[in-house]
């Protein structure tokens, strides 16, 4: 199959070839080509991102991934064949790709980096390659790519709002089957209820069963359910359906795992409500618990999902370590589109349009993702809340009044309750990040969110930041709250980044500074380990650059 | 400064986007007896399903404002508490100032709206929900009321407030009613038997809003029914085999 690239001295590999065909016969032939020949295999940081977000989720059916990448790594890293890109967004990558003579791309056509040729239309200087079961098909422009093999368009299912006309409704007491009846379960207890059905208790222990109330089955939605259930997705933080439900022979839901926790927006709801429900947390478990939203959410991109109706609702949160996504039967799967969406959360360039009538993009979701991101950083609090502002939010949104400043110079317009200092305590680039974001309208994408608050993160773990006051979770205020006290040895910039386990020491802060605070002050220190870490592609080919990788 | 005009304990420090509902209640001689034993449970009850449900708690704000042989401001705004349950209402003269209790209640509204720019709260567009059995009576009590239809009229065509115009019973002027609310066909008729279905309807309806992002105009035209045609599972699945080829 491979020896249609084979000339090629050079390949660009994109992390889905590994998701989608590890453990496949094609990525066998793949991996004996990858061994036999001498070409040199290029991934960007992305790939390693990604690859990392999938290892994080502990999904049994990664297994076949995990064992690819340490195979081929094995082969390619001790002939320094493996080269790491330090781009993570797409025509960043792509730019540095065209500087390598006689390359070729190897990607799949449902994975993210595809999506992204096809809204981000980069020039090409080289020959794009789309890995299918069947074998491969080469392009030598996106545009190409975009003629030959469009993307798929809007199944005909979204615009019909037939329903099922039977009177069969499940409650409790009642057994509800799968389609071929080899399973059962026993519905045991209401848990909730809502405008669509009613959740219930299972006699399987922590499956439970959602049951929608007459009307409520669209074929959009069985549809989207038995393509979902067909995912296979087995991570813990997913309650995605697992199993189409019947009763007396008729659809009326799926089973999925019981989430634990409350509902995210009710921890991120201003100071009162995080410090009564998390008292010990510190801004680590605030940048922990973004970190694994951000990563389920890039996990569902990798198949083909786009969550669509992204806000804090819509997760639940028991520790920082542990988030699960819920409402997952709304989420858009290939071309069966996400019918919902909220005006806080998505993009004002959809507002006005009719959710059902498009598929949406990667580039539609980059939106939501930074709405998370400066939502969970702020603790609940909306970017576009202002104090003294317009009349409607809509206002405020369509106007991009922002009311943070990169340099502090007005804070009148910020809401009251602490919230300038969580902007001034955050890391110059997520502050930049969302300023270009929310005052600009720029986009970023997802898994450049992701690798900034990873950075974050890192700084949080190695106490590169200098104030301790970056380390809570609302600075500089006299909630009663958890605070991390600093080691010398690890605010002289070590570039150690090993853990700590922070010392909590409940603290009450009356004799806050009430001046302007001098932003350089808390700002890491340059880490000349980490300026080094990154390599343009001329001098990837260092030896070892991914020992301990993967 | 914002402490000057506005307390920020009434706020709270919830980041949730709200939505304030002022309700103005009819409590002329004629709610006397039932109609108005009715009124108060079906409140009793809207508050307990606003704190049962996780989005509306912190996001729902309400005031209660009553109009019998006076106008009186029954609940503020912000001061719902555990310890503090909902004032019992009662009824007692034969008064019905509708046009200064609307016009007190969109006083309320717009300091409410205040209070939340002030301290950079985000906010849906406020409700008023008017519950009367009759029709305006007492001194300069048409000329108010005219009053109150402007002023309603004018905030609701630029979509800054919802009108909720309820009317109890065969005694109500509902040409007068109607004229409150120039997106409503007609204002909502119930017998005060209903009061727990009305406000099941208004919970259920703030719960929409809060926690679906239902557009408010959507509120003027509520069906339970669901749209689209009913078929059976053989017709149903046969879609679907299509959608796949």
């Amino acid at each position: 199959m491979f020896e249609v690239i084979s000339q090629y001295g050079a390949v660009a590999l994109d992390y889905s070839v590994i998701s989608e065909f590890a453990g496949t016969p094609v990525f066998d032939e793949f991996t004996e080509w990858i061994m036999t020949s001498s070409i040199d295999v290029y991934v960007s940081k992305t790939f390693k991102t990604l690859h990392y977000c999938s290892v994080y989720q502990t999904d049994v059916k990664n297994s076949d991934v995990n064992i690819a990448m340490k195979n081929i790594c094995s082969f390619l890293l001790p002939d320094h064949r493996l080269h790491l890109v330090q781009e993570i967004e797409t025509c960043a990558f792509i730019d540095k790709v065209n500087a390598v003579p006689d390359c070729v791309i190897l990607t799949t056509r449902k994975g993210i980096f595809t999506k992204r040729l096809y809204e981000k239309q980069p020039e090409l200087k080289c020959v794009l390659a789309i890995l299918c079961s069947d074998g491969i098909r080469t392009f030598g422009s996106v545009r190409d790519l975009a003629d030959q093999l469009p993307l798929p368009a809007l199944s005909r299912l979204a615009g019909n709002n037939t329903h099922i006309d039977s009177s069969a409704i499940a409650s409790v007491m009642d057994v509800v089957k799968t389609a071929d009846g080899s399973m059962s379960f026993e519905l045991v207890k209401r848990l909730s209820g809502g405008a669509e059905g009613m959740v219930f208790l299972t006699d399987q222990r922590n499956i439970v069963a959602k049951i929608y109330h007459k009307g409520v089955i669209t074929p959009l939605r069985w549809a989207k359910l038995k393509k979902l259930s067909e995912l296979g997705i087995n991570g813990e933080g997913f309650c995605l359906p697992r199993q189409l439900l019947y009763f007396q022979n008729v659809p009326v839901g799926y089973t999925m795992t019981l989430g634990r926790g409350v509902t995210l927006g009710n921890v991120f709801d201003g100071p009162d409500a995080l410090l009564e429900q998390f008292p010990k947390w510190t801004r680590l478990d605030v940048v922990d618990t973004l970190l694994s939203l951000i990563e389920k959410y890039l996990y569902l991109h990798m198949h083909d999902v786009i969550a669509g109706d992204i806000q804090l609702k819509n997760a639940l949160i028991y520790s920082s370590s542990s988030v699960y996504l819920i409402d997952m039967d709304s989420v858009q799967i290939s071309n069966l589109p996400c019918p919902v969406g909220t005006e806080e959360f998505t993009d004002p360039r959809l507002w006005g349009r009719n959710f059902s009538g498009f598929v949406r993009t990667l580039g539609d979701e980059d939106y939501s993702i930074a709405m998370l991101v400066f939502s969970v950083l702020f603790c609940g609090l909306h970017p576009y809340a202002t104090r003294r502002g317009a009349e409607t939010l809509r206002e405020e949104i369509i106007n991009r009044n922002f009311p943070y400043t990169l340099d502090n110079s007005e804070e009148e317009h910020i809401p009251l309750g602490g919230y300038n200092q969580i902007w001034r305590f955050l890391p110059e680039s997520i502050r930049v990040m969302l300023y270009e974001t929310f005052r600009n309208g720029k986009v970023y994408e997802a898994i450049e969110w992701l690798d900034a608050v990873l950075s974050y993160k890192e700084q949080l773990m190695g106490q590169k930041i200098d104030s301790p006051e970056a380390y809570k979770v609302f600075p500089l205020s006299d909630y009663d709250q958890a605070s991390v006290v600093l080691t010398a040895a690890q605010t002289a910039g070590s570039g150690s980044y090993e853990p700590l386990k922070p010392r909590y020491v409940k603290k009450t802060f009356t004799n806050a500074p009430s001046g302007k605070y001098v932003p350089k002050d808390f700002r890491p220190q340059d880490n000349e380990e980490q300026k080094n870490a990154v390599t343009d592609v001329e001098n990837t080919s260092k030896k070892g650059k991914f020992l301990g990788l993967f | 400064m914002a402490e000057d005009n506005f307390s920020a304990s009434d706020f709270g420090s919830s980041t949730k986007r709200r939505l304030p509902i002022c309700f103005a209640l009819d409590t002329s001689g004629s709610m006397m007896g039932n109609p108005i034993k009715q009124l108060n449970m079906g409140l009793q009850n809207f508050m307990a399903s606003i704190k049962a449900n996780d989005e509306t708690r912190s996001s729902t704000d309400i005031a209660i404002i009553t109009f019998g042989s006076k106008v009186d401001i029954v609940m503020p705004f912000g001061k719902i508490s555990k310890e503090r349950g909902l004032p019992e209402i009662s009824a007692s003269t034969t008064l019905t100032p509708i046009g200064e209790g609307i016009i007190t209640a969109l006083e309320l509204l717009n300091a409410r709206k205040e209070g939340y720019k002030e301290f950079g709260i985000k906010y849906y567009q406020p409700w008023l929900v008017v519950i009367t059995d009759g029709a305006p009576q007492g001194p300069n009590a048409m000329k108010n009321m005219e009053l109150a239809i402007a002023a309603c009229n004018e905030l609701e065509k630029n979509d800054k407030l919802v009108v909720f115009n309820i009317g109890v019973g065969s005694g109500v002027d509902f040409d007068i009613l109607k004229r409150l609310s120039v997106k409503r066909e007609a204002p909502i008729s119930v017998n005060s038997a209903d009061f727990g279905k009305l406000f099941e309807f208004l919970g259920s309806s703030s719960s929409s809003i809060v926690s679906s992002g239902m557009n408010d105009d959507a509120l003027y035209n509520m069906t339970a029914e669901p749209e689209g045609e009913a078929v059976d599972v053989d017709d149903f699945m046969k879609f679907m085999d299509e959608d796949d080829k």
